[in-house]
């Protein structure tokens, strides 16, 4: 008992980490993705609306 | 001998100094055989009933007390009455402390000793029958009730100064006392000289507050606290002995979530395709973007892509874009993959990779492909080459062919797979970095306390480390 009230701080911050952990290990979320991915781009900058150029559709 | 095993404090009683006539009180009349007149500061002996000699002069304390004689305190469930102060030194040395002699009227003698500030509350085998089973052995360390204590100190006490009654002759004893720590702790090794058996007394640290509240007096009218005490508890040691008893659980739980999350969702390939790069004759310098076969991802999850092209002495890029084919979503990534190789001054040498990874994190569930948009360097000019490898005078290697002609005008080969619910080890190792920080500061607090604690000491276990 004496232990748990030295180290309660610390168990709490372990806790939110496994429980950070567990949730990430269930949804597939990476705490860093490669730096260089980005969302939802235009690419070939010749279109001026959101979303993807048409030619990536199939 | 005290006078114990009684129910309450037995009545006091005044006589006179033989010496000054100044009347003395006795807080234990039946027990006490030796006493100090609070005038003229006379050590006397109690030769008969009530007959006191004078033995010799004893010098004045040079501090006031902070207990006063015949004060009287509830203290760790035992009722004390303060019946004398003593101010002691370690001979040679000129480090001096102070005792109050505490008189209980069940168990006998106890008393707190006080030093720099930090106070101790110290009792023989009346109040711990256990220290009865220890022996003089000489040790280094002294194993008693489960705990291990280790020598701090060494010394010949002496006693300087005194007031009060007693039941031995303490002006003129002068006992080795080896104190052994294991906070907040500390036991007393004390072998009189011409006495075969040596004592065995345990303290406690005591707060100042708890002794100022046991006795109803003044906190503020305690000696400043100097420095850490021999066997003062550490509050980074009690942080790091708890944490230090939770971290293998926690990490056991860390790689048990990392197992069962790896169950749960296990890895499952998606894609895996070839595409050999083609120019495009139109542009220069340009490759044909292509489109890879669709796959369907069941749940969200992390998606990571290998990319392998089999550039040799050469790069490749790629522009590989992940297209949700329901709401045109897209993930972006381009990589760029170099492997470079060679003879150098007698040595091979390569640089690079042929391979790379890209994780992408929580893509939703859904129908995707790759729009992938490849470029790559300039295709090294075909040569021809002997069978055997050639150098230049600049001793750097060209190629070696084998003794054929090397073309690369369809450009490198493009290998993609991706597979879903990979293994996030980053995602471990941080948490698992997380998790060791604070136990690591702990562990060092813990230890740079221990370290000054022990500079007090001639024995001390960290003196290689300074």
């Amino acid at each position: 008992m004496k232990s748990l009230n030295n180290g309660k701080y610390y168990l709490i911050f372990a806790i939110a980490i496994l429980g950070y952990y567990a949730y990430t290990a269930v949804n597939g979320i990476a705490f860093w993705e490669s730096s260089s991915v980005t969302r939802n781009t235009e690419y070939n900058s010749s279109s001026h609306t959101r979303g993807v150029h048409t030619f990536y559709h199939k | 001998m005290a006078t114990t095993n009684l129910k309450a404090f037995p009545y006091s009683e005044d006589f006179n100094c033989p010496k000054c006539h100044t009347p003395i009180t006795l807080y234990d009349p039946e027990g006490s055989e030796f006493c100090v007149c609070t005038s003229c500061t006379s050590f006397l002996r109690f030769i008969a009933s009530e007959t006191a000699v004078v033995q010799k002069q004893a010098p004045r304390p040079t501090e006031k007390p902070v207990l006063k004689l015949g004060s009287v305190g509830l203290f760790r469930g035992y009722q004390f009455k303060v019946i004398a102060f003593v101010e002691k030194k370690e001979q040679g040395n000129p480090y001096a402390w102070r005792e109050y002699i505490l008189y209980n009227y069940e168990k006998g003698y106890a008393n707190f000793a006080e030093y720099d500030g930090h106070w101790n509350f110290v009792a023989g085998k009346d109040f711990f029958p256990e220290l009865d089973e220890l022996k003089d052995k000489g040790w280094n360390f002294i194993n008693y009730q489960e705990n291990e204590y280790t020598l701090f100190n060494k010394y010949t006490a002496v006693t300087t100064a005194l007031v009060g009654e007693f039941d031995w002759d303490i002006l003129f004893e002068k006992p080795k006392t080896s104190e052994f720590i294991a906070p907040p702790q500390i036991l007393y090794k004390e072998h009189v000289p011409n006495y075969s058996r040596a004592q065995f007394y345990l303290g406690r640290y005591a707060e100042p507050e708890e002794i100022a509240d046991a006795f109803k007096i003044d906190v503020n009218t305690f000696p400043e606290r100097v420095g850490i005490g021999a066997n003062q508890p550490s509050a980074a040691a009690k942080r790091w002995f708890a944490i230090n008893k939770f971290f293998p659980v926690i990490i056991i739980l860390l790689a048990a979530i990392g197992f069962a999350a790896s169950y749960i969702s296990p890895k499952v390939p998606l894609l895996e395709t070839t595409h050999v790069m083609e120019r495009d004759t139109t542009k220069a310098d340009e490759f044909k973007p292509f489109i890879t076969p669709s796959f369907e991802l069941t749940k969200q999850s992390a998606l990571d892509f290998k990319i392998n092209a089999d550039v040799d002495n050469n790069w490749a890029e790629a522009t590989v874009v992940l297209v949700n084919e329901k709401d045109n979503q897209s993930w972006e990534v381009t990589e760029s993959i170099e492997y470079y190789h060679g003879y150098e001054d007698g040595e091979s040498w390569s640089e690079g990779s042929q391979q790379t990874d890209v994780l992408l994190s929580a893509i939703p569930a859904g129908k995707y492909h790759l729009n992938v948009y490849p470029a790559a360097g300039a295709p090294p000019a075909p040569v021809t080459v002997p069978a055997t490898t050639s150098f230049s005078a600049d001793s750097a290697v060209v190629a070696n062919t084998g003794g054929s002609t090397a073309s690369y005008a369809a450009g490198p080969a493009l290998h993609i797979s991706a597979t879903a619910n990979p293994i996030i080890w980053k995602n471990f190792f941080v948490s698992l970095l997380l998790l060791c920080i604070y136990p690591a500061f702990a562990w060092y607090r813990m230890r740079a306390y221990e370290k000054k604690r022990w500079m007090n000491s001639d024995y001390s276990p960290y003196e290689d480390d300074e």
